[in-house]
């Protein structure tokens, strides 16, 4: 019984090393909503989100939701969202990885101003 | 790494050659005559220096533990290699016609082709789960050509790709590709976080993923952004325990051309 134990748990540890937080997120009508969860497929509520600025300024953040969403008001800047699952462990969304965002949107926003 | 397999085969079997032609028997055998004894000494001391250098040409390129099994498999593969050569040598010994044996109640029975057989397969088995084990184990990543060799503030580290595949699609169709560490031996005591991902990154604190795993090779998994290029790079962020933070970028087309094709390939 204990060296079933031990295999069970040996076998555990490796899945949990093997844990990779994963991250979509896509705009819609100036909100960018994003689904987390694992590589493996599962849940991952109560994650931290934090959206920040590339000056590192916090400018939003919360947690996945109990269906692993996450959504905010699309910033005026160009911006990142981190999925923060621990350290060492995180999922990083540039703004130009949120499906929906023009490749220029930034660029053509600074020109107009 | 072919060629350092057939080194160490050549070597071995070099040295058994050695070995053979240093004794008095074999030498009469090999070479149709006796050698004085000095010759036979420094053959016999020229089969073992052989031999061990086919163990550090194993040990040199993979490692004590992989080199020790492969250059065993080898010997075995020289040995009897050598050993079924001998019967088919050019010129046989001559041996005295031998006499014809009573029959003795007591005598063994002629072997039979089943029991020849046998003893064959016996021999033949091991070579045949050696080659297996040769052709289908796959190369350590750190081993192979490809591995990348540098050093990143005062630490030394070999860097590669696990397997030369494009990354593997997970859930939310997230690309993911692992990657392998090994920091000097002495300078794992000194590093607190080893850390990669795809983009130079915005601050320390989201340097990516981090390296982790028993055993002096860390792996981490690390995903590949949507909008991803090739002239982003693969960033390497080691903090030390100290506190000091060094980063160093990679040119992805040289650390994983399968990566660079797939991110050219995306739309």
């Amino acid at each position: 019984m204990r060296l079933l134990l031990l295999l069970g748990a040996l076998l555990c540890a490796t899945a949990a090393q093997a844990h990779t937080p994963v991250c979509r997120c896509q705009l819609e009508a100036q909100q960018i909503s994003c689904q987390g969860g694992y590589d493996d497929g599962s849940s991952a509520d109560g994650i931290t989100m934090r959206v920040l600025a590339y000056s590192g300024e916090t400018l939003a953040d919360g947690v996945l939701d109990t269906r692993s969403r996450f959504s905010t008001p699309l910033p005026g800047q160009p911006f990142y969202i981190l999925m923060d699952a621990g350290p060492g462990e995180m999922f990083e969304i540039d703004w130009r990885d949120v499906a929906g965002i023009d490749q220029q949107h930034f660029e053509v926003t600074s020109t107009t101003f | 790494m072919t060629s350092l397999n057939i080194a160490v085969f050549l070597l071995s079997l070099a040295g058994f050659v050695a070995l053979a032609a240093g004794m008095t028997k074999h030498a009469k055998h090999l070479l149709r005559r006796e050698l004085p004894n000095a010759v036979s000494r420094l053959l016999r001391a020229l089969g073992w220096l052989l031999l061990a250098a086919a163990l550090a040409v194993g040990i040199k390129q993979w490692h004590t533990d992989v080199g020790l099994v492969t250059w065993l498999g080898w010997l075995t593969v020289a040995g009897l290699l050598l050993v079924f050569s001998l019967p088919r040598w050019p010129w046989q010994p001559i041996t005295r016609a031998a006499k014809p044996r009573p029959e003795t109640p007591d005598a063994p029975a002629p072997r039979s082709s089943r029991q020849v057989a046998l003893g064959a397969l016996l021999l033949t088995a091991p070579l045949a789960v050696f080659a297996w084990q040769l052709i289908t184990t796959p190369e350590q990543p750190l081993l192979r050509e490809d591995a990348l060799h540098g050093q990143i503030g005062p630490w030394t580290f070999s860097l590669a790709e696990q397997d030369q595949h494009a990354p593997e699609i997970v859930a939310l169709e997230v690309p993911l590709k692992t990657f392998v560490i090994r920091f000097c031996d002495a300078c794992q005591r000194d590093i607190r976080l080893a850390s990669l991902k795809v983009r130079q990154p915005h601050n320390p604190s989201a340097a990516g993923n981090a390296f982790g795993g028993r055993g002096t090779d860390k792996r981490v998994e690390i995903p590949i952004p949507r909008a991803a290029s090739i002239q982003d790079g693969l960033w390497l962020t080691v903090e030390g325990n100290d506190g000091s933070v060094h980063q160093q970028r990679f040119a992805i087309e040289r650390l994983s051309p399968a990566l660079a094709r797939f991110i050219e390939e995306q739309p």
